[in-house]
């Protein structure tokens, strides 16, 4: 397959303040007009935005760009768009480009639906017979009705983007850039919006700049993550995800939010050893929670499993289960497989006074848990899989149908 | 040299289709539509004709004095609009050149379309004028004055096109433009007629105003009389060509720089 899309060494520069950008703005316009081209060294208050980045795209590939706020996505997808014009490397394209790129804007407000979409369309380089020939798939795609021949004013936020994705969809480009605006609307027009993006996805280059590791795993063939500009990860999409979780949780260590941590002490245990603080354990592997409390009373334990940036999934409480813990007592709770979508999480635990008063909150214990991605859903249970005779489908009883 | 032409041919299809979203939004915004064309000529030259015995005692007076003012205040309205269209179009449709792949010359002949078609009722209302009241005395006259009155607007936007770059991210030239608006329309001769005899390092100085050579050539076939400039007009249309084919070619490597400062 012919590569559609060829960035080599990438680097775009943005100054700091208003007056020096504009500064320099002013200098690069005339270095444009008198072909002297673009200085590669940084002038005062200017920083580099986005730095040696190179990679290319097939037709029938995805590359999915990641990486944290401020990163370099959008810089970069400017850049591959031709809004922006890079400091230092090139970009080569091949045949047409479309972008899904803040498809609410750009319209015409006192056009109607239907003048904006021919407006553009024929700026996109499209004839008034193709444009014709296409209308009808666009008016079918995007399900306004009557309201294409409505001022786009009247339009809401929803009505606007489903415009601006249904003539993505029909310019049928060679290249496609998208960013985070997979799908629009309600549930419905959302899933043709994916079954739409799937087939362009066959047969164009796509660069799909998302946050949605759903997404990534779901339609990426490969995963470019940046890291302050700078290329962190090229290659596999298993690979990306776990280095952009790597990326963006190791930027935001949990808060040290423990209450008189000194009084309890734990680890986590599994087949292989102990797991130490912000080491790997697999999805699945069996955990045994042990410790011992130094509370100068009987206590209940709750052991709180969670994400290491949010919320708790998971509780495992002694008084539940009966068991009342005494001063200088050693326990330990089996946590079964932990069968968690790969990522970050911690444990911590909380002891509870018979009289329901908090004693201690035990500081967190995070681990990653690794394996692999197949959407961001954080409990997966394996559950029991099996194939049953029909009839279990039509019984009401919970019976032993397996073949 | 297909290409070419094919790249020229969207580029005027798209350029008349921008032509016509402008228009389209006018009429449908505005009661008048296109009456306004005409109001403010109109308006101020029967003002110009009413303070002439205050403001310019001598010289001509009333239907030459009134086709005289309308006649430049007609070309200087539109060579000023087509200056600040020019100056302001990266701005104002920063959001569909961030979209689409539009053409600088596109968005140049779109303004240019624009301030032509508001010229269309003032030329004709001029023409009738001078033929009805029997100053307009052949058709290669009526050719002249329809030609130098497009080179005007022309002017104007080419100006305003070179401009545009240095407009876009220095806030201040558009302002010290504004600021100069009352000089150049008194040293381009909008409404003060100029003696027949003037100084010809007078004559000089006032041809650095491009309005002055091109409105007053426009002017002199509809008032038979004969223009201050002999060179003048013919030089500021060949700059304004010349201007415009480069600054074509130069615009199209420096509206990113553009886009990228402005943001968004």
């Amino acid at each position: 397959m012919e590569i559609l899309l060829q960035v080599d060494s990438v680097g775009k520069k943005y100054a700091r303040s208003m007056r020096h950008s504009l500064d320099y703005g002013l200098r690069d316009a005339i270095s444009e007009m008198t072909g002297r081209g673009r200085s590669l060294t940084l002038r005062t208050e200017e920083f580099w935005a986005l730095r040696d980045v190179s990679f290319s795209i097939r037709r029938g590939e995805c590359l999915a760009v990641l990486g944290g706020n401020g990163a370099g996505k959008s810089t970069l997808l400017k850049i591959l768009s031709g809004m922006l014009l890079p400091d230092g490397g090139r970009v080569d394209k091949r045949g047409r480009m479309e972008k899904m790129i803040e498809l609410s804007g750009g319209f015409s407000p006192v056009l109607t639906g239907r003048e904006n979409v021919a407006l553009r369309a024929r700026m996109l380089g499209l004839s008034a017979r193709q444009l014709a020939e296409r209308m009808d798939e666009l008016e079918a795609f995007a399900e306004l009705g009557e309201s294409m021949d409505m001022p786009v004013q009247f339009y809401s936020t929803g009505m606007r983007s489903r415009l601006g994705f249904a003539l993505s969809v029909v310019m049928r480009p060679d290249i496609l850039l998208i960013d985070e605006v997979l799908a629009v609307g309600d549930l419905g027009f959302r899933m043709k919006c994916y079954e739409r993006v799937d087939e362009m996805r066959r047969s164009a280059a796509v660069v799909l700049v998302t946050h949605s590791m759903n997404h990534v795993a779901r339609m990426a063939t490969g995963v470019l993550v940046l890291n302050k500009g700078r290329v962190a990860y090229d290659g596999a999409v298993q690979g990306g995800i776990v280095k952009y979780q790597e990326l963006v949780a190791g930027g935001a260590k949990p808060k040290e939010t423990s209450h008189r941590s000194e009084l309890i002490e734990f680890f986590l245990r599994t087949p292989h050893g102990n797991l130490l603080d912000g080491a790997s354990t697999e999805f699945g592997a069996p955990v045994v929670l042990v410790g011992r409390h130094g509370a100068a009373e009987p206590l209940t334990l709750s052991v709180i499993l969670g994400e290491v940036k949010g919320h708790a999934l998971m509780e495992w409480n002694s008084k539940r289960s009966g068991f009342v813990f005494k001063p200088g007592d050693d326990f330990q709770v089996d946590l079964g497989p932990l069968q968690l979508c790969p990522g970050l999480y911690q444990v911590s635990i909380i002891g509870f006074a018979p009289d329901g008063r908090q004693v201690f909150l035990s500081r967190a214990l995070s681990f990653k848990v690794t394996g692999e991605y197949f959407n961001s859903i954080r409990l997966q249970p394996l559950g029991q899989w099996m194939v049953v005779r029909s009839a279990a489908i039509e019984s009401t009883e919970v019976q032993d149908f397996v073949t | 040299m297909r290409q070419v032409f094919s790249k020229m041919r969207q580029i005027y299809a798209v350029s008349w289709m921008l032509t016509k979203r402008t228009l389209v939004i006018e009429v449908r915004t505005s009661r008048l539509g296109w009456l306004w064309p005409l109001m403010y000529p109109v308006a101020y030259t029967v003002l110009f004709l009413t303070l002439k015995p205050v403001m310019q005692p001598t010289g001509s007076s009333g239907f030459d004095y009134a086709l005289h003012v309308f006649v430049g205040l007609s070309l200087w309205q539109l060579w000023f609009e087509g200056l600040q269209t020019q100056m302001r179009a990266v701005k104002a449709q920063r959001s569909l050149l961030s979209r689409a792949d539009l053409d600088p010359g596109a968005l140049f002949l779109s303004g240019f379309f624009v301030q032509a078609v508001y010229l269309l009722p003032r030329l004709g209302l001029a023409l009738v004028l001078a033929a009805t009241f029997g100053s307009l005395n052949s058709i290669w006259s009526a050719f002249i004055f329809v030609s130098m009155s497009l080179a005007v607007v022309l002017n104007g936007s080419v100006i305003g096109f070179v401009l545009q770059p240095f407009s876009t991210l220095v806030p201040d030239i558009g302002r010290l433009i504004q600021s100069l608006s009352l000089a150049l329309m008194l040293t381009g001769g909008i409404f003060v007629v100029f003696p027949q005899d003037m100084n010809e390092n007078t004559l000089t100085l006032l041809a650095l105003n491009p309005l002055g050579p091109l409105v007053d050539t426009a002017r002199s076939q509809l008032l038979v009389q004969a223009p201050h400039f002999e060179w003048a007009p013919w030089v500021w249309s060949g700059i304004t060509v010349m201007s415009l084919a480069v600054q074509i070619r130069l615009s199209r490597k420096v509206l990113p720089v553009l886009l990228e400062r402005l943001g968004g």
